[in-house]
């Protein structure tokens, strides 16, 4: 059956499927969707084919939601081919938009990764340690899987990218509004636009009050229930919700959960990561330094900073690959 | 860059100082294809009066929207060549001065590393400079009014001296009385006078004299908090209920008399005194004051008995509240003083006729707690007195300096002591001696006492005998001491250190206020419009007191003229309202407390008068929504990556 609705796609690539949950949750609103677009390409809802998508004129599609990093070869070859079909291409989710969970492997070398996933993780049963090439031979002949890229990529590091709509994944309310804005007819945002968020902090949305005290030291979720009502932070919790874009309603926080970063930096011109970590100087007071020495004075920064267990991937969890301080392999060290 | 703006690039040869190592010529053929087609002129000495006027000319021909000067430091010349941009009719701060003289020419030896170093720093000034903003200076006027805080010789003498110079005191004592110490003191060091005697008077001024209209006396008040910068600080004072209404008051003390209830007297160091009363007679402000913790009335108890004697009706006011003051002044001296060091080491603790160098004092007073008559507790008279002098000090277990006036008070309490009772031994232990000043030789050569020398106080035992209590030394020589004065150290005051936090100013490593410079800049610290006099810059002598307190009025007088407006920098921090989410981080940063909180847009705002743009905000704002005017993530970008080219 042809249409003349606008098509709409949407493409994972390095990711968990979580994004795909996250529209699957906009419940009856998918009528809308189906109403106002032909929501013709999707591979974990619909059979539509590669081969089906080259077929397509050039900017054919009017809207593509391409989620994940880019890991493979693979991945990088379905956002040129998307990113050409589409007209309006989107960046959804902060693994597209920053590298996401997947890019915290930047940190490593690829071999270090394979080993690790194949062979040491406590889940695996490899005593033959096979681990997967590209090319592999079976009696019917020779198999080939995409290769890894050298590095994992977010999708603006390969290809142009119209919008950014970050989150991990994007709230169900926030695409709904992308998408009734878009059917709306209503002018776009300036190209290169975040979407799907706001411009303030995840503070500006938490319902938690600020006392204006400071924790002596940082801690853990597991390590302490947190008082209702009061900033996370300044219970010890780091929250890194100052330092990270709104538009999830502070959904984390208020159950408990500090806010690990998923809507991405505000601060374009900073590190991502360095942002988060100047939510540090609003956690922590460690005490007067006069007349301590340095010894006491290094060991108490230490205790107090003990509450980050792991700081690249509690600073940078989904925005490695936008950052200076990726790229570290082990074989290089 | 999207469109390349017009720029200039002035640079100096700083008569050939500069150009002995920078290839000017091949920096201009370096720098050539930068977008912004920068054109250059190479001036000999581009500060030179003439020079300056040819560079005006030029920029007026040229019609550059931006200015780069590449020369010697800014603190030299920052300022001379703003002021040719705005001469030239261009905004001062569509400039980028480029220090290649101290950080290049200077530093770097080998001139092709010279000549590159230049390019690429005036590369990142060409970057940055087409990121500038217009900006424009603001004046305000400052405020002439001065605050004291603490009413002793320092704080009454530097009260005085601005007042008489017809400008507004608000003198702030968190005692019910004025004075200080010495007033406490019956005769002073090292000519004997007396103390009463030389400070009534100069309170009398204070509270009575012509220019006692010009003082704002606030007795049992404590600043809260204190928030400004030099020409605005706005104090928060905190006043306790005296209970006393002072214009009905006339001071008569019937009160006093007939109040049955008693409360330890601190000012004595002993004794008691009345729930409503006086520390002692003859101070001042001439008005009692009601401990609420002792009065049986404000405890809820019955009890009228000063209210039924008392001549002035609605002189007792048991309805007395808290009051907060807000007090605006352009400058604060602190003069908040040092005390004794208030612990007693355990061989001196817990016996009887053990005084401090200050309890001391006060049984010497006649209105002290014995009346001036020299008495052991027991009511008769001390045969002999030991006076241990460095008790504590000089002594790194305890303070290693010298507080350089015990010498000269021991030698006034043995005078005074050899005088009130016929025939008492005195005894002066020391470890070293410091009688400094024409007069306190005297006093050295008139000393009364038998000195004997002491290695560590730690050495010292008070052993009791049948015939009296000696003092040993280290197991050895013992020293008969029926009567027993420490002169423990001289340590800041409870409110030296409550004004030390309440500024946020430095410390010297004893907790002293740390000066601007320890001697030329003794009486000012290193926040501006903030003075010191008296004992809070480290232990002193009533000499100094009222010089120092002298010193910092005149520092205040000089730096807040009426007419000499403050011009306020406009490279400060700014917050962008639309992104800020309210994480408060940079208010509890802010080390001049320029950031308040707007409880209707529940975001953070910079005061520019009170901002000094540091920049600790910008760089710790988690959100980016604060931006250094002059300084912002754009400008600095552009310059690092002008820099790594």
């Amino acid at each position: 059956m042809t249409t003349q609705k606008p098509k709409l796609a949407m493409y994972w690539a390095a990711s968990c499927g979580g994004c795909e949950v996250s529209l699957a949750n906009i419940h009856e609103a998918i009528l809308e969707v189906d109403a106002h677009f032909d929501f013709m390409f999707c591979p974990c809802l619909l059979d539509t084919k590669k081969k089906d998508i080259e077929a397509l004129p050039d900017g054919d599609i009017f809207l593509t939601l391409f989620n994940g990093a880019l890991r493979t070869e693979e991945n990088l070859e379905m956002a040129t081919l998307l990113r050409r079909k589409s007209r309006l291409f989107v960046a959804f989710g902060s693994c597209a938009a920053t590298g996401g969970i997947p890019a915290l492997a930047n940190h490593h070398g690829i071999a270090d990764v394979l080993e690790t996933a194949f062979c040491s993780v406590p889940s695996i049963d490899n005593p033959e340690r096979l681990i997967p090439g590209t090319t592999c031979q079976v009696p019917d002949g020779e198999l080939e899987l995409p290769a890894f890229l050298t590095r994992v990529l977010a999708l603006h590091e390969a290809v142009p990218v119209d919008y950014t709509m970050p989150g991990c994944p994007p709230e169900s309310e926030q695409i709904i509004a992308v998408v009734r804005h878009v059917a709306s007819g209503a002018p776009l945002p300036p190209s290169g636009a975040q979407i799907g968020c706001t411009d303030r902090a995840v503070c500006d949305e938490c319902p938690r009050e600020k006392r204006t005290t400071l924790a002596s030291r940082l801690i853990r979720p597991f390590e302490a229930l947190p008082e209702p009502g009061w900033c996370l932070v300044e219970q010890g919790f780091l929250c890194v919700g100052s330092s990270t874009r709104g538009g999830c309603v502070a959904l984390c926080p208020t159950a408990n959960m500090p806010c690990t970063g998923c809507y991405g930096s505000l601060d374009q011109s900073a590190d991502p990561g360095a942002t988060a970590l100047a939510t540090l100087v609003a956690a922590v007071d460690p005490g007067s330094a006069v007349g301590v020495d340095e010894t006491a004075l290094l060991a108490g920064l230490k205790d107090a900073l003990s509450g980050v267990a792991d700081p690249l991937g509690t600073f940078y969890r989904y925005s490695l690959s936008e950052t200076v301080v990726a790229d570290r392999a082990k074989e290089v060290e | 860059m999207s469109t390349p703006i017009k720029t200039a690039v002035i640079l100096c040869t700083c008569s050939g100082i500069i150009s002995e190592r920078i290839d000017w010529a091949e920096v201009q053929t370096l720098l050539a294809g930068h977008p912004s087609k920068p054109v250059f002129l190479v001036d000999e000495l581009a500060c030179g009066v003439d020079n300056l006027e040819h560079l005006a000319a030029w920029l007026v021909q040229e019609q550059p929207s931006r200015v780069v000067v590449a020369a010697c430091s800014p603190r030299e010349h920052e300022t001379t060549f703003r002021k040719l941009l705005s001469d030239a009719g261009i905004n001062p701060w569509f400039m980028q001065f480029v220090n290649v003289r101290e950080q290049v020419a200077w530093v770097t030896e080998d001139p092709r590393a010279a000549t590159a170093k230049a390019a690429r720093l005036l590369h990142a000034a060409l970057n940055r400079v087409q990121r500038h903003e217009p900006l424009s200076e603001r004046s305000v006027p400052v405020r002439t009014e001065v605050a004291v805080i603490g009413s002793g010789p320092a704080g009454m003498q530097a009260t005085l001296t601005l007042a008489r110079a017809g400008r507004q005191v608000t003198l702030i004592e968190k005692e019910p009385v004025i004075g200080g110490l010495p007033v406490r003191f019956e005769e002073l060091f090292p000519n004997l006078e007396c103390g009463p005697c030389l400070l009534e008077p100069v309170m009398g001024d204070l509270l009575h004299g012509h220019e006692s209209a010009n003082v704002n006396l606030l007795t049992l008040s404590e600043v809260t908090e204190v928030k400004g910068s030099f020409g605005n600080w706005t104090i928060t004072v905190k006043q306790k209920p005296r209970f006393i209404n002072p214009d009905l008051c006339i001071g008569c003390m019937i009160c006093a008399e007939v109040c049955p209830e008693r409360r330890p007297n601190r000012w004595n160091g002993s004794g008691e005194i009345a729930a409503v009363a006086v520390p002692f007679a003859g101070t001042l402000p001439n008005l009692p004051h009601i401990d609420a913790e002792t009065c049986l009335r404000l405890k809820g108890e019955e009890c009228s008995a000063c209210l039924a004697e008392c001549p002035v009706e609605g002189s007792l006011d048991f309805d007395d509240q808290e009051r907060e003051y807000t007090i605006e002044a352009g400058a604060i001296i602190i003069a908040s003083g040092a005390e004794e060091k208030q612990d007693l080491p355990a061989s001196f603790a817990n016996q009887e006729d053990v005084h401090t160098a200050y309890s001391f004092e006060r049984l010497l007073a006649m209105n002290g707690p014995s009346g001036g008559e020299l008495l052991k507790a027991d009511g008769t008279a001390p045969k002999s007195l030991a006076i241990v002098q460095c008790a504590g000090s000089l002594d790194s277990s305890e303070v290693s300096y010298c507080s350089g006036t015990c010498c000269r008070a021991a030698a006034k309490y043995a005078h005074l002591a050899s005088g009130k009772v016929a025939g008492i031994s005195v005894s002066r232990l020391v470890r070293e001696q410091s009688f400094p000043g024409v007069d306190a030789g005297r006093q050295f050569h008139h000393d009364h006492s038998t000195v004997v020398r002491y290695g560590a106080f730690s050495e010292l035992t008070v052993t009791g005998t049948e015939s009296g209590r000696n003092i040993m030394i280290d197991g050895g020589t013992t020293v008969r001491a029926d009567m027993i004065v420490l002169c423990r150290p001289i340590v800041p005051s409870a409110g030296t250190a409550e004004c030390l936090s309440l500024l946020d100013l430095d410390r010297d490593e004893a907790g002293f206020i740390a000066p601007l410079h320890s001697l030329s800049g003794s009486c000012a610290t290193t926040l501006k419009g903030v003075y010191l006099a008296g004992s809070c810059r480290g232990p002193g002598d009533i000499r100094d007191a009222f010089a120092t307190g002298t010193a910092a009025a005149g520092l205040a007088l000089s730096d807040l003229v009426d007419g000499r407006d403050l011009v306020i920098d406009p490279q400060v921090a700014v917050v962008d309202a639309t992104i800020c989410a309210g994480c408060k981080t940079c208010i509890q940063l802010c080390p001049y407390k320029a950031i308040s909180w707007n409880d209707v847009e529940k975001v953070a705002e910079v005061s520019d008068m009170l901002c000094r743009g540091c920049g600790t905000c910008v760089a710790s704002c988690p959100s980016g929504a604060i931006t250094g005017r002059g300084f912002s993530r754009e400008m600095l970008r552009a310059e690092l990556e002008g820099v790594l080219s």
